[in-house]
């Protein structure tokens, strides 16, 4: 009930900016900017990129909040995706990023037994954020590797193989797998 | 519910949503969701993947966000009449093109130099970036008025006797938009096409002769539904 209520509350900011409403466009930034920034920070590796990142994305919602399709999912997972994309892009448009964060990416690996620890072994925040935190460590070892160096890491399905040494085919089925499970646990929980 | 084979769609968009599809792969799911056509699994499916990685991000830690960052958002949408600010890089580009008018295009009549300068465009302008090749390839356009604005920096010559030539594809059919080169790896080009009626675009290399339907698969994509 309460994200029945949050989700809400969400699309209904959207609309008050759709009418050019400031403080509507301020509640949705202090309520998401920071999560969008973690997200930012941990694809694109630096702090000054994922600040024109964040930026980016909210500008779009302050520009074009009717983009927003309430159909097809919610407002805050819209923004985090707008991140993501941008991020993405980012890294795979910079080689020194790139290889930043292929170094990186590396170095968890060989510091940490899980490389989702490094995401989520910090994660205090109650609700939703407990509830993704759980849901990917409940994936098998493979399927989270796999979504954590893609989502997180940037990484291409391609890049993926070559890191692991699993065949691209491998790859993409662990990917579709561990998807389809977050989505059962996480998209599902939000109903 | 479809009767069709939605097994590589949906791979494929668990691999996009995820940020992780190579631009063979992309193009694939684009060919595969055109066939399909209307579809409401494939929009299921879609929405389903793409709300599931937007909630990923809330795995992490939140990162402190400086207070005057909503201040300067809106302040530069001010400035720029709602338009917008762009990053330093971009704006350059845009000013560029307004002042220089780099065009090089070829073949056919729908895409011609852009004459109008772009910025202090209307608050309705969408931009979007292109996914794929090397360089940056973007597009400005405003939903539900024709025209768009295309330029890239940093683009790969097509090679000889080639063009980059642009598809607008809603459905399964792709229609052309037109033809264009880069001059030393930069291209800006306007068509008259109304792009967002489209629900994907994508550039191919094709012969300069600019053909009617793709022969190769895209290079650039960009999603606009």
């Amino acid at each position: 009930m309460v994200e029945d209520l949050s989700a809400a509350r969400d699309r209904q900011l959207v609309r008050r900016i759709e009418g050019g409403d400031e403080e509507a466009f301020r509640s949705l930034f202090a309520s998401y900017a920071p999560s969008a920034m973690a997200l930012a920070v941990r694809v694109v590796r630096q702090t000054q990129l994922a600040e024109e990142i964040v930026q980016e994305a909210f500008l779009t919602l302050w520009r074009s909040p009717g983009v927003f399709d309430e159909r097809r999912g919610s407002v805050k997972a819209w923004l985090m995706t707008m991140v993501h994309h941008r991020a993405v892009d980012v890294v795979r448009r910079e080689a020194s990023l790139r290889r930043r964060s292929d170094e990186m990416v590396v170095r968890i690996r060989e510091e940490t037994e899980d490389p989702t620890e490094a995401v989520v072994e910090a994660v205090a925040a109650p609700g939703e954020r407990d509830a993704v935190r759980n849901a990917l460590r409940s994936l098998p070892d493979d399927q989270r590797e796999v979504l954590e160096l893609m989502y997180f890491g940037g990484l291409s399905q391609s890049q993926v193989a070559e890191k692991t040494g699993a065949p691209l085919g491998t790859v993409k089925s662990r990917a579709l797998l561990g998807m389809r499970r977050m989505r059962s646990m996480v998209v599902e929980m939000e109903r | 519910m479809s009767t069709r084979d939605h097994g590589l769609i949906e791979e494929l968009l668990a691999g996009r949503a995820l940020g992780g599809l190579e631009p063979e792969d992309d193009a694939a799911l684009l060919a595969a969701m055109a066939a399909h056509g209307d579809c409401e699994e494939c929009r299921r499916l879609e929405a389903g993947f793409e709300e599931t990685a937007g909630l990923l991000g809330f795995a992490l830690d939140p990162v402190p966000v400086r207070e005057e960052l909503a201040d300067r958002v809106l302040e530069g949408a001010r400035v720029a009449g709602r338009a917008g600010r762009r990053r330093p890089r971009r704006r350059a580009a845009l000013v560029a093109i307004a002042a220089a008018l780099v065009v090089v295009i070829a073949g056919v009549a729908t895409l011609r130099p852009r004459t109008q300068p772009i910025v202090g465009a209307t608050s309705a302008q969408q931009v979007r970036r292109f996914q794929g090749g090397a360089g940056a390839l973007t597009m400005l356009y405003e939903p539900g008025q024709p025209g768009a604005l295309v330029w890239g920096e940093d683009l790969p010559a097509p090679g000889a006797g080639k063009t980059y030539e642009i598809w607008m594809i809603t459905g399964s059919t792709p229609v052309s938009a037109g033809c264009a080169s880069p001059t030393n790896g930069e291209l800006s080009a306007f068509t008259d096409a109304d792009v967002s009626r489209s629900d994907l675009m994508a550039v191919t290399l094709e012969p300069r002769s600019c053909p009617p339907s793709p022969t190769t698969q895209p290079v650039y994509t960009a999603t606009l539904a």
